[in-house]
């Protein structure tokens, strides 16, 4: 324990750190104690040695045959050819039979419905939907700051083990209900078709004030055997032999036809500069391929608040070897493509789940009518935090802000460090607080921290981007109780635009 | 609630490739682990976010990522930088995710019972407050900087391999900013 000075224990005291639950710890010693790993894998270290690198031994003698049996331009989509998309259920593993809900189940408590409406069962993991219906105003949704309903459900097994979800997503649905689907990792016992489902509260909803630690009861059968499976690749970091993408050709001055795979047109990339994008995933439908592309997420963590290094105002675009863009998927198809990519974030390796998951665009490429290969490009802008220590305080008057319908004037000139922009003017914000514009044209700065001196905001915050006028932009602050006369406020960690880059990824049936 | 949180990038050091997991599993209690850091995770966490539940929340996603992925551990005896580096991260992915701002929130109900040196002097109240301000307005690295050491109790040693920081360099930098700190509070 450090030993700390009086000037330290008042900073300790700043804190106002609350007294520690012995109750949540134990809590939690308990379910750490339910996930610890099969202690058998821990009692042969030697076997499991060996066993890592037999495995890749393996996996390399059987891509190699693969390449001599039916030749490299077939082998990338043969690895992990074990997965399939499941139409409503997504990406799964299916090397054993499914199992579904034998039938719907439900249970309503003080007027509130749970109803769980499906479940799916495959090798790899358990898919279960709920919906949560005719929730109160005051459950529905927790007021910022209050206390919320983190804790997913989780199943009791027959033999009284427990299996933790591994993650959970949900929305609202038309009728005003809350419908989410959770995720169990792994395989489900195979000698069970029985299990509790356990709610500890409702998950994403106000804790405490409502019906809490619900229990229903499911039952689990074959699926169908005719169920709907479209073959599914994901391409492993290791098998994904970067296939450069040609610098862009002007097809006026050199015609396709005289080159064996197209040049890509010229017109396709159109920023500062060119980076290539990756491909994660394929599925093959009867009509489409779905190809999945991402390209590096980037993040200054030192910015505490959107510190993406790259912002992208603009949708990626897909085109075919001629140029041609490709019309925009139906709403219905755009659904369907970001259910399954979100069920492909879970299935993503763990160095790829970080680089990423937040950057994946999947499009459905028409297997006919088009030329290949396909071009998906993503246009970001660069930017960067030149200055991370340097702040001004500027002055101003609170109260003549929020009685004033339009913006009060200040035109107050911002150097911080070698970056200058301006604030120009301060309004009140339509939902309680202050909005700052300010003009970043002078140093190219789109977004900046602003902090009203001992006030912190309890209402959160927000900021603008404007694609046609990206250095004109607002930071705004939002208060339940909103402070007036006179005010200071911090601008610091200036974010200034850099380039436009080009993501582009190629991709045809054949690579 | 998308489970898109793993360790971050800035772990590469305490991590081993899959053919050293095993045995380096074996050699960890991760219930002593545990029982040894749980409490400072709790309260550095608590630090960042100001509300008990979201920090429980935290904590509880911190550890089952830490057992999850503790044989991919080098050095068992660097558990507590490499589970304080997870909870850094659960803590980043949790404001990413809100957009909410670190130091905004404070637990309404916290205020009352837990005021700030409630049992001190009007001025030693006062001069608590004015430190608490001037700590809102260090910049993240320097009050990580103070969590690290004050609030979680962490050795600088600890500190260094967390913020991947020469221990030398963070020890200066910590003893200026608590200099600068007292001057400007006492100012």
């Amino acid at each position: 324990m450090n030993d700390l000075n009086p000037f330290e224990k008042d900073i300790k005291q700043t804190y106002r750190l609350p007294d520690a639950n012995p109750a949540f710890f134990n809590r939690l010693e308990a379910k750490l104690q339910a996930h610890q790993p099969n202690p058998e894998v821990k009692a042969k270290p030697a076997f499991h040695f060996a066993r890592g690198w037999a495995y890749a031994m393996v996996t390399l003698l059987i891509i190699g045959v693969m390449v001599l049996a039916i030749g490299p331009s077939k082998v990338l989509a043969q690895i992990q050819a074990v997965f399939g998309f499941v139409p409503d259920v997504g990406l799964v593993d299916t090397s054993s039979p499914f199992r579904q809900l034998a039938e719907p189940v439900s249970d309503t408590r003080d007027g509130i419905t749970l109803a769980i409406q499906s479940a799916f069962l495959s090798a790899d993991q358990t898919i279960i939907t709920y919906a949560m219906s005719d929730l109160p105003a005051e459950i529905k949704r927790a007021k910022f700051g209050d206390p919320e309903c983190f804790a997913p459900a989780y199943l009791i097994l027959p033999d009284g083990s427990r299996v933790e979800a591994s993650g959970s997503s949900g929305g609202l649905a038309p009728d005003g209900s809350f419908v989410n689907v959770i995720r169990f990792s792994g395989p489900f016992p195979a000698n069970f078709n029985q299990a509790t489902l356990v709610f500890p509260c409702l998950e994403g909803t106000a804790r405490d004030k409502g019906p809490e630690d619900w229990q229903i009861a499911l039952t689990f059968k074959p699926a169908p055997e005719d169920i709907v499976v479209y073959p599914a690749t994901l391409i492993p970091p290791q098998a994904r032999i970067d296939i450069p993408v040609p610098a862009p050709v002007d097809p006026t001055a050199q015609p396709k036809a005289e080159t064996e795979t197209p040049a890509m047109p010229a017109m396709i990339v159109d920023g500062d500069r060119q980076e290539e994008m990756v491909v994660l995933s394929v599925v093959e439908k009867p009509d489409s391929y779905w190809v999945t592309w991402a390209y590096p997420f980037k993040i200054d963590y030192d910015i505490q608040i959107n510190g993406q290094l790259y912002v992208s105002p603009f949708n990626p675009v897909l085109y075919d070897a001629n140029g041609a863009e490709l019309p925009e998927p139906n709403h219905e198809t755009q659904l369907e493509l970001w259910k399954y990519e979100e069920g492909l974030r879970n299935h993503l390796p763990d160095q790829d789940r970080l680089k990423y998951a937040m950057t994946m665009s999947t499009f459905a490429v028409p297997k006919s009518g088009i030329v290949f290969p396909v071009y998906a490009r993503q246009n970001v802008y660069e930017r960067s935090f030149p200055e991370k220590e340097a702040y001004t305080d500027i002055e101003f008057d609170g109260t003549k802000v929020q009685t004033s319908d339009k913006p009060v004037e200040i035109n107050q000139e911002i150097q911080l460090g070698s970056v200058k922009f301006k604030l120009n003017a301060i309004e009140k914000n339509p939902y309680g607080g202050y909005s700052f514009l300010f003009d970043g044209t002078e140093g190219k700065v789109v977004q900046c921290l602003v902090d009203l001196v001992g006030h912190p905001t309890d209402m959160g915050g927000g900021s603008s981007f404007n694609l046609d006028d990206p250095f004109h932009f607002y930071q705004a602050e939002m208060y339940r109780q909103i402070p007036t006369d006179r005010l200071t406020v911090r601008v610091s960690h200036p974010a200034v635009l850099g380039d436009l880059i080009s993501f582009i990824g190629s991709w045809s049936p054949e690579k | 609630m998308d489970e898109t949180k793993t360790l971050a990038k800035e772990a590469p050091a305490f991590m081993v490739n899959e053919a050293e997991e095993a045995s380096r599993a074996e050699a960890v209690n991760f219930t002593e682990l545990y029982h040894r850091n749980a409490t400072p995770v709790f309260y550095y966490l608590y630090s960042r976010v100001r509300n008990v539940a979201d920090a429980e929340d935290l904590t509880s996603q911190t550890f089952v990522t830490a057992l999850e992925n503790l044989s991919k551990l080098r050095d068992p005896l660097k558990f507590t930088p490499w589970v304080f580096t997870i909870a850094r991260n659960k803590a980043f992915d949790f404001f990413r995710k809100s957009q909410r701002r670190p130091t905004a929130d404070y637990d309404v109900e916290l205020d009352q019972t837990k005021a700030v040196g409630r049992d001190l002097s009007q001025t030693d109240q006062d001069r608590l407050r004015d430190l608490e301000r001037l700590i809102s307005r260090l910049s993240p690295l320097e009050q990580e900087y103070l969590r690290l050491r004050i609030v979680a109790d962490l050795p600088f040693a600890e500190i260094a391999l967390i913020l991947s920081e020469p221990e030398t360099r963070i020890k200066k930098k910590y003893y200026r900013l608590l200099e600068r700190l007292q001057a400007q509070v006492e100012k």
